[in-house]
């Protein structure tokens, strides 16, 4: 197979760029005028007379119109019919459809609020504390936490404003906000036969911001009883929606273990690799598959998942500090290697990394026969694992999968704030050595930045290594 | 040699050999160093034996040093320093406390107060975007807002300087 990359001006260096067999540059930096300028790629898309298009899991992955534009070119849209992402990509639609099936779904309203009265009642129905989220898309955005009748009324204007800038729709709603939840998903597939299929949960309530950074299968928090129940669900709500490809459906998990439809992502996850790993499929090449229309290449009975898979993800940031985003030249990378280690990765040595995207670099995956495994040889892994020129989340998942609640897998999306002041102060308490080979670095450093001036002056054979070296030996 | 590195304000007086492969640490104590750069900010360390990962990076006034993902910053004083420290005087001027440099590089979406601007402490000042996140900076100091380095809508690296803010 072929294939054609898009790219922004600063990705022209990008291994994205560098694998394809054709590339084309669809604008400047800024995404608005290159990989969300629809105009233009579908320009390309008539250009390369491309068969069929893959929107990845970024940008226009999940928007309706793009879809439909693709499809209108003559080109295979590769992902769910324009239908499924239309009501799934609305928050409220989907919760609409997901109630219709008899599912649970996190208490709240399935109407936009209209009121601050009518916010009011509905609140005291669920009872604080209670969550408002923007109906027109997620990532934390226009989302409030809410603890008493008080905050109400000025959570709700600030809510609807940020909502407004972030999706140009200021429609939000209310949910009940759970106790101690796990973010919990089922990994579905469909063709166009009829067959729909659950390749198993993902447990993903290692977050930052509403974001995720460590994702592992399976659950170390469910039972096989609630592993089935919620794959039941999945299907059930994949079905009601006339789905085709892949897609996953999210589920909060409160620690009474009673579960909750959140939402439904039509297209691939970021941390569909771990579910590769347990199941040995491809799933890039099975969503080809049912976009030529095959059947898929598996039954549910055929599935059957075997060991453990973590991923971390990389970002380009200092999770110390706040999650600081960082910028840079990378100017070397040591990728980890092994038995059970699989590393995706976006950058390359010699890339910069810019303020335009999302500061993810790649993704590590580790595989063993059981969780331990599989959690000691990410461990070892990402020990392993050096970038230089820019700060990244290494260390900081490094010390995350060796505190006790990851260890014993006893965590909820809640956890990660509370151990955030432990993991620091675990970072301060490392060895006398480190502090040894820092203070000695730095002495080299300054050293040599003195010698420089000094070397230009004269045109002096001799190198100050050689000059040094023979000073010592005159001692 | 003679050198002074602080670290988190730990001083730390350091004999190295002419060739900095050999740290004195008194009273009996000697480290051998081999240190060899492998790219443009990284190099291999082994210490006694034991081998680790550095990347330096040079900041205004320190370095910062990673070793096997620890991430130090390390001042470092060489003898000249340490003499001048010991009459009182400081080779260096720090910065004051109404600067507002850039914690991380970005691009200013939205700029809050104009020259000449009373600010109160903890007032927005600006918006930085980076990565599809908002990160909004607020003043560390109540003043009067002096000079503007910057403009909406411009790329600012990280430490640059923003703004002067006079109390």
């Amino acid at each position: 197979m072929q294939t054609v990359a898009i790219y922004s001006e600063p990705d022209r260096t990008s291994p994205h760029v560098l694998l394809a067999d054709e590339a084309y540059c669809v604008g400047p930096g800024t995404s608005s005028k290159s990989y969300l300028n629809v105009i233009k790629i579908l320009e390309v898309i008539q250009k390369c007379n491309a068969d069929a298009v893959h929107p990845g899991y970024g940008f226009l992955s999940e928007n309706c119109d793009f879809a439909d534009a693709v499809q209108k070119t003559g080109a295979v849209w590769i992902g769910p019919p324009t239908k499924a992402i239309t009501t799934m990509g609305d928050k409220m639609a989907a919760r609409k459809l997901v109630l219709k099936t008899g599912s649970p779904v996190v208490p709240g309203t399935t109407e936009p609020l209209t009121s601050i009265n009518n916010a009011k009642e509905t609140a005291k129905e669920i009872g604080y504390p209670i969550l408002i989220k923007a109906a027109g898309g997620g990532g934390g955005k226009g989302m409030r936490i809410i603890h008493s009748e008080n905050d109400l009324k000025n959570v709700i204007g600030q809510a609807k404003s940020e909502a407004k800038k972030a999706f140009a729709d200021d429609r939000i709603y209310l949910e009940k906000y759970l106790e101690e939840p796990h973010h919990i998903e089922i990994q579905v597939f469909a063709d166009n036969h009829g067959n729909v299929v659950s390749l198993g949960e993902r447990e993903c309530s290692i977050q930052r911001r509403y974001q995720k950074i460590i994702e592992e299968t399976p659950s170390p928090f469910i039972d096989d009883k609630l592993r089935l129940k919620l794959s039941k669900t999945a299907l059930h709500i994949t079905e009601s929606c006339d789905y085709s490809g892949a897609g996953t459906i999210e589920f909060l998990v409160d620690k009474h273990k009673n579960f909750y439809f959140l939402e439904m992502n039509t297209r691939l996850q970021v941390e569909h690799p771990i579910t590769e790993m347990v199941n040995g499929i491809d799933l890039v090449k099975e969503q080809i598959r049912v976009a030529a229309r095959e059947k898929l290449s598996f039954t549910q009975e055929e599935i059957i998942p075997s060991g453990h898979a973590i991923e971390c993800r990389i970002y380009a940031e200092d999770g110390f500090n706040n999650f600081a985003p960082s910028t840079g030249i990378i100017t070397e990378i040591m990728f980890p290697h092994g038995l059970g280690v699989r590393m995706d990765e976006g950058v390359r040595v010699g890339q910069e990394i810019t303020i335009y995207y999302d500061p993810l670099l790649g993704k590590l995956i580790t595989w063993g026969k059981d969780r331990k495994t599989a959690l000691q040889r990410m461990i070892r892994a990402l020990k392993e694992f050096q970038i230089a020129g820019i700060e990244t989340s290494i260390p900081f998942c490094l010390m995350v999968l060796q505190h006790n609640s990851f260890q014993q897998g006893n965590y909820s999306t809640h956890t990660l704030d509370a151990i955030k002041n432990e993991l620091s102060e675990a970072v301060n308490n490392h060895k006398k050595e480190h502090d040894w080979a820092a203070r000695i670095g730095a002495v080299h450093a300054h050293h040599k930045s003195q010698q420089t001036i000094i070397t230009r002056k004269g045109k002096n054979k001799l190198n100050n290594w050689t000059v040094s070296g023979r000073l010592d030996e005159l001692q | 040699m003679k050198f002074n590195t602080i670290i988190d304000g730990q001083s730390v007086e350091m004999e190295f050999s002419y060739s900095l492969n050999l740290l004195s640490i008194k009273p009996e104590k000697e480290m051998q160093i081999d240190l060899v750069q492998l790219g443009v900010d990284s190099y291999s360390l082994i210490l006694d034996g034991k081998s680790h990962h550095l990347t330096i990076n040079k900041q205004p006034e320190k370095y910062e040093i990673t070793v096997d993902h620890y991430t130090h910053l390390v001042q470092v004083q060489d003898e000249m320093d340490i003499l001048l420290e010991k009459f009182g005087m400081q080779s260096n001027t720090s910065s004051h406390a109404g600067e507002i440099h850039a914690q991380i590089p970005g691009l200013v979406s939205q700029l809050f107060v104009r020259p000449g601007d009373n600010v109160d402490i903890g007032q927005k000042l600006l918006i930085l975007e980076a990565m599809k996140m908002e990160n909004e900076i607020d003043s560390p100091i109540a003043g009067i807002v002096n000079d503007i380095h910057i403009k909406s809508g411009d790329k600012v690296e990280k430490g640059e300087l923003i703004m002067d803010i006079n109390n």
